[in-house]
């Protein structure tokens, strides 16, 4: 079943980059939406939800973005009672133990550190997702199936 | 030579944080080399620390060399948390050119001017956020957005600092980090 994200990065060669090396390594990659910062991605996750009534089965972020960062995008993504159960990864350059525990305490479930090889992105993919692709929204509405094509390379 | 620094206000704790060259050194090779083999697919076949005297193969008569600058990529990225400095590297453009393509997993060169400088400011990020990391995993530094370098600015640190050359295939990377003194 191809796994559909969101993808928050403010610089756009560095989502190309994630892009590539996800589908570089074997990840079933649905679609997946792009977002310039935490606030743009807020956006679009709550337009998906009220006017699709869909969700992305996970978030990849980083930390340090214009208008709303990687922690406050966790913030506000816990929050939201349609994103219950749908993982968070944080992608950094910030390997501390205490920015980790901090992102971890607020709600992020994965965390990937860069420089990352293409494998680690999939295996912290993969051992986050499994609950999100177990997710059923109660009332039926939300299936995170079938929300188009992949449009990897769609900024370049 | 040791560095000794102390927490500015950002982190409510005071704590003093002591690197040593050899560790630096030792932390910008791995994070130098490690983010250009596993982000960039490129190797580094030797590297050259500067020792005493900064980034000398850059400088003529006690000022850095335009002619050796003027074809060189580069960024410089500031640093405060626990301790507070600079980072800064540049690169060739022969070597900049397979190293973007290899990013971005194309077989053409980056399409614009800017293309090419977002892929410089991406690696001057994941170079600092690397050797900082290593550095201090007990910490949390704020990166302030990398700085784009065209011409000589990457070839002059500070005292103090602590350099070093890479050679890659083609070409090189010259890197440095400094560390400002408490109360700067």
């Amino acid at each position: 079943m191809p796994f559909d994200l969101m993808l928050v990065d403010d610089s756009p060669v560095m989502r190309h980059f994630i892009l590539r090396v996800l589908n570089m390594s074997g990840f079933d990659l649905g679609r997946c939406l792009q977002a310039s910062d935490g606030l743009d991605a807020i956006t679009q996750l709550d337009r998906l939800a009220s006017e699709e009534h869909r969700v992305v089965n996970a978030v990849l972020t980083d930390i340090n973005m214009p208008r709303m960062d990687g922690e406050e995008l966790v913030k506000h993504i816990r929050e939201r009672s349609f994103m219950e159960g749908v993982p968070v990864v944080v992608i950094s350059t910030d390997a501390t133990h205490t920015r980790i525990n901090r992102l971890m305490a607020i709600g992020a479930q994965g965390y990937v550190t860069k420089p990352f090889s293409p494998e680690r992105l999939r295996q912290e993919l993969e051992r986050v997702l499994p609950a999100a692709a177990r997710k059923e929204f109660h009332d039926g509405e939300f299936d995170g199936n079938n929300m188009g094509g992949n449009d990897a390379d769609s900024d370049f | 030579m040791t560095v000794s620094l102390t927490a500015t206000t950002w982190e409510a704790t005071m704590q003093t944080v002591i690197f040593d060259r050899k560790s630096i050194a030792a932390a910008l090779d791995s994070s130098i080399g490690q983010v250009l083999e596993t982000m960039f697919f490129t190797c580094v076949s030797s590297t050259v620390h500067d020792g005493d005297n900064p980034a000398a193969a850059w400088v003529t008569d006690g000022r850095p060399d335009r002619q050796k600058a003027k074809d060189r990529f580069g960024a410089h990225v500031r640093f405060s948390g626990q301790c507070k400095g600079e980072f800064a590297f540049s690169l060739d453009t022969a070597s900049l050119l397979p190293v973007a393509m290899d990013f971005l997993g194309r077989d053409h060169p980056p399409a614009s001017e800017q293309e090419f400088g977002s892929i410089v400011c991406e690696m001057g990020n994941m170079f600092c956020g690397s050797l900082l990391s290593s550095l201090e995993s007990e910490s949390v530094f704020h990166l302030a957005p990398p700085c784009l370098d065209r011409g000589e600015s990457s070839f002059a640190p500070p005292p103090g600092s602590l350099g070093a050359s890479f050679t890659l295939d083609p070409g090189d990377l010259y890197a440095w980090i400094h560390f400002e003194a408490e109360g700067n």
